[in-house]
């Protein structure tokens, strides 16, 4: 049960009577009587208001929506009674959702339908959740409210936002003249001879294969004349290579640099270079590990990896506790035989905070390529050119001191024959795809 | 990882969660009925025991030691018809036929020198319980009041005098206040806080201001010859109107009396308005949504607390150093050095771009040590200035950012690997 404004100006009202009759009765009779009648209009009202809880609710709610994109919530309300419904009705979606409108008015005639959208703009990566409906039905004198909240429960899940994902078409475009599909043939080491074609201009003159050239002349050109097509050999990267990338999902992976945690970024970073790797026709598979491993994409290829990787990502939270990376190894063998480029998405801060990653790095880096993805605080560097007064140099020296940190543990892992990558949370993911495409065309994978 | 949530579009089974009428009213009987319960509980007790109330001294009714009921009782018993009054107008109707003796009690101070005067030649006696000096002042009568006449415990006072029920009573325990007269008699002389009994005659009429007035007491009376003087006192005529003036008698309107008698009401009402708008803008639509958040863990934390626990203990040369350290490796970056580079390399590279002194330069980036933290500010911004001008000197400025992860120049991507 609610009441209406209208029902609080009712009851101020009864100052006029109060008032006005002072002379006649008593005024405390008045009161009591204006008070009785107020009471009993309420509850007339109430009475003939149409029972929300006789309501049937039907909820149809997109399934998936990327993060700060914009998803709808639809909401069917029938009114099986013979009275019409009019009142407000407040879809409990979790903050996070970012539901608006939070309520809407309602207007239900009876036996028919309506629909309630309610557009949902999550603003957090997982599974947003709603699990009551609000409704409250007015009756017809405006006084009083029957309210009743029904159980309707629905979900959505929200995928990571993949914002990296502008960067695609230029990597895309990178890879192409790596892969020899434009006029700019890269021979590079380990690249793998692709096929013959006919020279155009503007090709590589070094990449004229003068046997295949002669072998063409051999026979007669197309109107008679011989030794009139030159051909060249393009070139295409190794393709089938094996791709493992391993997300951090530990204690510090928690941490939240720029507004972003570093699990976002490794996340992003992940995508990018799936997409990029499955393009460049290489194997991806994706483990995100702690203690355990928390989710696990393997065999996927083409648009079904996104989809999947997307879904494994988003409900994923960062977990406090420290990761084991003792077990690392392991997971990698269980997930490749071959030799590949193993990509760790895993903080390098401080040489104590890193013992366990570097202990275990020989172990990878003798059969595997492999790289260490770190995300570094622009903070430390802001706060390392910030030298205004006393504090602030001592706050610069500690930032100093952090970034020295962070560096001598990179100089460590790549003494160990790692290889390490690191930017901001928004440079982090190009420049893994970077690193991806160099070795991609040094033939390094 | 979670179920994919396919198209949620099947008729759920509405599951109410608001609880209807009926079910609240059976949850919460229990709770009504042991509510009901306990009060039912306190209106037996406050019955039989009686709430706690102001106890009115020589209240007629009172059975508490600072009432009169026992005198009261005594007196109807001994056929005297006692009347109790509450209100001057009451007493004065009373006192219609001779052969009364009036009882005031004034113990709360109510009667104004309006009021006292009335009282004056309307009775055959009048007995005048402690009164106060402006009581006297405004009955015109011969006495003043002198002193307290005990401090603490009660005095043992002998009579003294010539009024009978004194006389009857001999010695009384007294404790109230003495008083003095010029030519009314007096009883029961405590010296200088003055008598406890004072009669006087005004036009007539015989006037006594009982001085002791705990003589009266319930809790007193048993003492010495307190009952025979009280007795002795009230019991003269057939009928005592006994006057304890209440509140109705205050002469001064009151707030009730100023204002119209429709404001209570009104103002009852802005409260119940009050009331209604509360539950108008409180009553929830729905529960809250409760959503388990993750931690936020700040980066910079590690950073700041290293920094305050600097400063804090003053650690200059170790803050100066890391400066250091930060400026020549972005130095050996910028001039493309080498990771493997030592101090000396950069230090002659440095002089050889800047054209400054090799040992000023080595004071700089190496040995001085700030004495101060004025010191540790102004070598930190040479440090920046130094900075700054090779920066200026190779035209790197504008991209100087150690950390970002550039394509390093080596197609390998590696320099040292």
């Amino acid at each position: 049960m609610a009441i209406t404004g209208w029902f609080v100006l009712l009851v101020a009202a009864g100052v006029v009577p109060v008032v006005a009759l002072s002379t006649a009765m008593p005024a405390g009779l008045v009161l009591l009587g204006w008070l009785t009648l107020c009471i009993v209009l309420a509850c007339l009202d109430l009475a003939l208001a149409a029972s929300p809880r006789a309501l049937r609710l039907q909820r149809q709610t997109d399934s998936r929506v990327r993060l700060t994109d914009t998803a709808r919530a639809t909401l069917f309300v029938t009114n099986p009674s013979r009275r019409t419904l009019r009142g407000a009705i407040r879809d409990a979606w979790e903050p996070s959702a970012g539901a608006t409108p939070k309520r809407q008015r309602l207007l239900v005639p009876p036996g028919e339908r309506r629909a309630i959208v309610t557009q949902l703009t999550p603003w957090r990566r997982g599974e947003r959740r709603t699990a009551l409906v609000t409704v409250r039905s007015r009756g017809p004198l405006r006084l009083a409210e029957r309210q009743a909240s029904i159980r309707v429960p629905g979900a959505i899940t929200v995928l990571p936002e993949f914002a990296s994902r502008k960067h695609l078409p230029s990597r895309l475009a990178r890879l192409r003249e790596l892969d020899g599909r434009t006029s700019v043939m890269v021979r590079g080491q380990g690249t793998e001879f692709d096929s013959l074609r006919e020279y155009v201009r503007g090709d590589d003159v070094r990449s004229i294969d003068w046997r295949a050239t002669a072998r063409r002349s051999g026979g007669p050109g197309p109107n008679g004349r011989a030794g009139q097509t030159l051909m060249v050999r393009t070139w295409r990267p190794e393709r089938d290579r094996h791709v493992v990338v391993i997300v951090d999902s530990g204690r510090t992976a928690a941490a939240r640099i720029a507004d972003e945690t570093r699990i976002d970024t490794a996340f992003e970073s992940t995508l990018l270079l799936s997409a990029l790797a499955d393009r460049a026709g290489d194997r991806v598979d994706v483990a995100v590990y702690d203690r355990r491993v928390r989710g696990r994409v393997q065999g996927a290829r083409g648009a079904d990896l996104l989809a999947k990787l997307v879904e494994t990502m988003a409900p994923i939270d960062p977990e406090l506790i420290q990761t084991d990376y003792s077990a690392i190894p392991g997971l990698v063998r269980s997930m490749t035989t071959q030799r590949s480029l193993v990509v760790l998405c895993m903080p390098l801060e401080s040489p104590g905070a890193t013992r366990g990653l570097l202990t275990m790095l020989p172990q990878l880096t003798t059969r595997h390529l492999v790289l260490v993805a770190a995300v570094t605080d622009p903070a430390l560097l802001e706060a390392a050119a910030q030298r205004e007064n006393r504090a602030e140099v001592y706050r610069a020296a500690a930032a100093e001191r952090a970034l020295l940190d962070a560096q001598r543990v990179a100089a460590a892992v790549r003494r160990l024959g790692g290889d390490v990558v690191t930017g901001a949370p928004l440079d982090l993911p190009p420049a893994v795809a970077d690193r991806y495409l160099a070795y991609k065309a040094a033939g390094r994978l | 990882m979670s179920a994919p949530t396919t198209d949620i579009n099947a008729e759920l089974s509405a599951v109410i969660t608001t609880p209807t009428v009926r079910r609240v009213v059976r949850r919460s009987l229990y709770w009504g009925a042991v509510t009901a319960g306990l009060l039912v509980l306190g209106l037996i007790l406050i019955s039989i025991n009686g709430a706690t109330r102001i106890v009115e001294r020589w209240g007629a009714d009172e059975t508490a030691p600072l009432g009169s009921r026992a005198v009261v009782d005594v007196l109807r018993d001994a056929g005297v018809d006692v009347v109790v009054t509450g209100q001057l107008s009451d007493t004065l109707a009373a006192l219609d036929e001779p052969g009364t003796t009036l009882f005031v009690g004034d113990a709360r101070g109510i009667l104004d020198d309006e009021q006292w005067p009335q009282l004056l030649g309307v009775a055959d006696h009048l007995v005048l319980a402690e009164p106060s000096q402006l009581a006297l002042d405004a009955l015109g009568i011969d006495a003043l009041t002198a002193g307290p006449l005990s401090a603490g415990a009660a005095l043992e006072l002998v009579a003294e005098c010539r009024v009978a029920a004194a006389v009857r009573a001999e010695t009384i325990r007294a404790a109230g206040i003495g008083y003095s007269t010029i030519d009314g008699e007096i009883c029961f002389d405590a010296g200088e806080t003055g008598a406890a009994l004072v009669e006087l005659e005004v036009d007539g009429r015989l006037v006594t201001v009982l001085g002791a007035g705990s003589v009266l007491q319930n809790g007193e009376i048993t003492r010495a010859g307190n009952a025979a003087l009280a007795l002795g006192l009230l019991g003269q005529h057939e009928t005592l109107v006994w006057y304890q003036p209440t509140p109705a008698d205050l002469s001064s309107p009151s707030f009730s009396e100023l204002t119209p008698d429709w404001v209570n009401p009104v103002a009852w009402l802005a409260l119940l308005v009050g009331l209604a708008a509360a539950f108008w803008r409180g009553r929830r639509f729905g529960p809250v949504v409760i959503e388990n958040l993750p931690v936020v863990v700040k980066t910079t934390e590690t950073m700041e607390g290293r920094a305050r626990l600097y400063a804090r203990e003053g650690s200059r040369l170790r803050a100066i150093d890391a400066l250091r350290v930060g400026t020549l490796r972005r130095i050996a970056e910028g001039l493309a050095l080498g990771r493997a580079s030592g101090v000396d390399d950069i230090i002659s590279a440095v002089a050889g771009i800047t054209g400054r002194d090799v040992a000023a330069l080595r004071e700089l980036l190496v040995g001085r040590e700030p004495a101060s933290d004025r010191e540790l500010v102004e070598l930190s911004d040479r440090l920046l200035e130094l900075e700054s001008f090779i920066a200026r000197r190779v035209g790197l400025d504008g991209s100087r950012d150690p950390h970002d992860s550039r394509t390093d120049p080596s197609p390998t991507g590696r320099m040292d690997a």
